[in-house]
């Protein structure tokens, strides 16, 4: 596994749309959800976690795609309009008060070698042939976000 | 071969297929990464023949590892990425199997682009699995 280089670079698969980030993401995890495999068009989401002040659109302009989560929050997605990668969640409110957060597709970086998830989400549909690895943390559907999020940026 | 139906998150998109689902492929290359913002590819090859679309889609066009092209349609609504139309196979669709409305009828039988593959990634099964492509 390689070792995490800052600032970490990344972007679309056509190149439209390029991003850094300035600071270590907070958290790695993957979502199984079925919207996640619908989106994704793959087995699952895989996702990092950003102090919103940290990320930094470098290139392209992104569409901004809005959905109501079954949550009932308003999720928003930026996605590249010319190749359809979805590259990152619109800035959201963290855990702490004034905090912003998003998080970003571990896919789109350039180099996410260095990338290891710890925590999985939505394991009720996984897919069989997807096997998590031992002591990692699994949720048959997810936590309170905000919170567990919090709790696991201490490292 | 094994009828399927799927579509995109938002449902602009719907299409059916034939396909045989027991030879699903996982692929790790950099550009499945990033075409799909996670970690591998999950697809099924059918041929173009069984495959009807409806609604619109939008098309990015690139050269892939094999140096000849590749389509790649997504829907231009929400982003979701549907499938490829590859140079190296002609007559032939890849359909992502994360659009399927029954995604666990497919059961990868190889896997291949493993020299990109996130070391933390299990897919189980006794099946081939190559660093680049099969053969």
């Amino acid at each position: 596994m390689g070792a995490m280089k800052l600032p970490l670079t990344g972007g679309c698969l056509c190149g439209a749309l390029r991003y850094e980030i300035t600071d270590a993401p907070s958290m790695a995890y993957t979502c199984h959800c079925t919207d996640c495999q619908h989106l994704t068009s793959s087995a699952f989401s895989l996702a990092i976690t950003v102090a919103d002040s940290a990320f930094r659109l470098v290139k392209g302009e992104p569409r901004r795609l809005q959905k109501i989560a079954d949550s009932g929050r308003v999720v928003t997605r930026w996605v590249c309009p010319e190749c359809g990668c979805w590259l990152t969640s619109g800035p959201q409110p963290g855990a702490r008060r004034g905090q912003m957060i998003r998080r970003v597709r571990g896919g789109t970086l350039d180099d996410p070698s260095w990338l290891k998830p710890t925590a999985h989400f939505w394991t009720r549909s996984k897919q069989p042939w997807v096997t998590i690895p031992e002591g990692d943390q699994v949720f048959a559907t997810q936590p309170d976000l905000d919170e567990f999020f919090e709790a696991n940026r201490a490292r | 071969m094994a009828k399927i139906a799927g579509g995109c998150l938002c449902g602009a998109v719907r299409y059916t297929a034939e396909a045989d689902t027991a030879r699903a492929g996982v692929c790790h290359c950099r550009d499945c990464q990033k075409s799909t913002g996670s970690a591998f590819a999950t697809v099924v090859m059918a041929p173009k023949e069984g495959v009807t679309f409806s609604g619109s889609l939008k098309t990015f066009s690139s050269v892939g590892g094999s140096g000849k092209p590749i389509l790649r349609h997504f829907c231009p609504e929400c982003g979701s990425s549907i499938a490829e139309e590859p140079g190296t196979r002609p007559g032939m669709v890849i359909l992502n199997v994360g659009t399927f409305d029954d995604p666990a009828v497919a059961q990868p039988a190889v896997e291949i682009f493993r020299d990109h593959v996130l070391p933390w990634v299990q897919i189980s099964g006794d099946i081939p699995r190559f660093a680049k492509t099969a053969g």
